[in-house]
């Protein structure tokens, strides 16, 4: 029989069917985002979705709560992230295919929208275009830190709980990362 | 003066209390303005993405839940198409293999040539097969013919009329009279 999140089963650590399904619910847009932000697949980022709420209900037993719950979903995203990538073949191919251009204008264009007036919606273009430049010249461990640190505002330490990595790795990519900011602004 | 490091900056970015880095952006124009337009990219960013990656998932989950009514016109419109591109594809591929239509003016080429006609008859196909070389021999003879078709008569006069004039060139001087000539011709 298919095993599904909903199942009416008590976890070892306490959590019912019905709590369960409040995790899934509080958690799953923020998993999605990270997910979908490694990986600009939105069928990739939807499967790993599920893949890492199914993951933690089979193995919410390991969770030992020295982090917050949201924190151990993210690190098993990241996890799932990293695998997917390193067993996508063509991976290379299919990135320089896969319209980056047309999902950086649309993004662009998503975030400029509600900016009012013609000059601050063109500085606003501008700056989002420069940090979109940046973080592309990061390493993906790097680009990692960084959006968890500014899109889902994780601390440094559930960023190292979550990449499991050291604080002062974690401190060292986002130092990186403004220095690449800072490099892309000041380019003539 | 010395301006603020990318560990300053970063760590002042990620929210860290630093009564140092707090007193350089209040005593420095130039950081100041830096660190607040880094802000600004890195929270445009942030909501770009956010919006994007919620974008991507509820594209996702609407495709996923598109009513039925839906995927049956979109299934129905697919198979429209396909109908259509079969259809085209049949008539240019009748259009292709179809035998050419019977050109008049290959008919006059394999009816009026004699000599063609001739050559023709050994072979003795019907017009339908006639094919491209044939129908150039044809023109070719025709244009290569030193009398005309409709000239025909004309050479035979003329062939009638050289040879009266051998067997009565001697007693006439080699000139031949217009009255003989046109006797001559007059024979039926």
């Amino acid at each position: 029989m298919e095993e599904t999140l909903t199942a009416p089963v008590m976890s070892d650590v306490g959590w019912s069917a019905a709590e369960f399904d409040e995790i899934v619910r509080e958690h799953q847009a923020r998993i999605y985002r990270v997910l979908w932000c490694e990986l600009r697949d939105d069928e990739a980022a939807a499967t790993l979705t599920q893949d890492c709420f199914l993951k933690a209900y089979r193995g919410r037993a390991d969770f030992r709560g020295e982090a917050s719950v949201g924190t151990w979903l993210v690190r098993i995203a990241v996890n799932l992230a990293r695998d997917y990538q390193r067993n996508r073949r063509l991976g290379f191919w299919r990135r320089l295919l896969s319209g980056n251009v047309r999902e950086a204008e649309l993004a662009v264009q998503m975030a400029v929208a509600d900016t009012p007036g013609a000059d601050r919606a063109l500085l606003a273009r501008e700056q989002l275009e420069l940090t979109m430049e940046a973080v592309k010249t990061l390493s993906p461990q790097q680009q990692t830190a960084f959006r968890l640190r500014y899109l889902e505002e994780l601390s440094i330490e559930e960023i190292a709980a979550a990449m499991s990595l050291e604080v002062g790795t974690v401190k060292s990519h986002l130092s990186r990362a403004v220095s690449a900011l800072r490099q892309q602004r000041n380019q003539p | 003066m010395k301006h603020l490091t990318d560990e300053q900056l970063a760590g002042w970015l990620a929210g860290e209390e630093d009564q140092q880095t707090g007193s350089h952006l209040d005593s420095c124009p130039q950081c100041n303005a830096e660190a607040l337009e880094l802000r600004d990219g890195i929270s445009r960013y942030a909501v770009a993405m956010r919006r994007q990656s919620s974008f991507a998932e509820n594209a996702h989950m609407n495709g996923r839940l598109a009513p039925r009514r839906t995927l049956a016109l979109h299934r129905l419109r697919w198979a429209g198409s396909g109908a259509l591109a079969l259809l085209l594809a049949a008539s240019t591929a009748w259009l292709m293999i179809r035998p050419p239509a019977q050109n008049p003016t290959m008919q006059s080429y394999r009816t009026i040539d004699p000599a063609a006609s001739s050559q023709n008859d050994a072979n003795s196909k019907p017009s339908s097969q006639l094919s491209d070389d044939e129908l150039l021999e044809a023109v070719n003879n025709d244009l290569s013919r030193e009398v005309p078709e409709a000239l025909s008569p004309v050479s035979a006069i003329s062939v009638e009329r050289n040879k009266l004039a051998a067997t009565s060139g001697a007693a006439t001087s080699g000139s031949v009279s217009h009255t003989s000539l046109r006797r001559k011709t007059n024979v039926p």
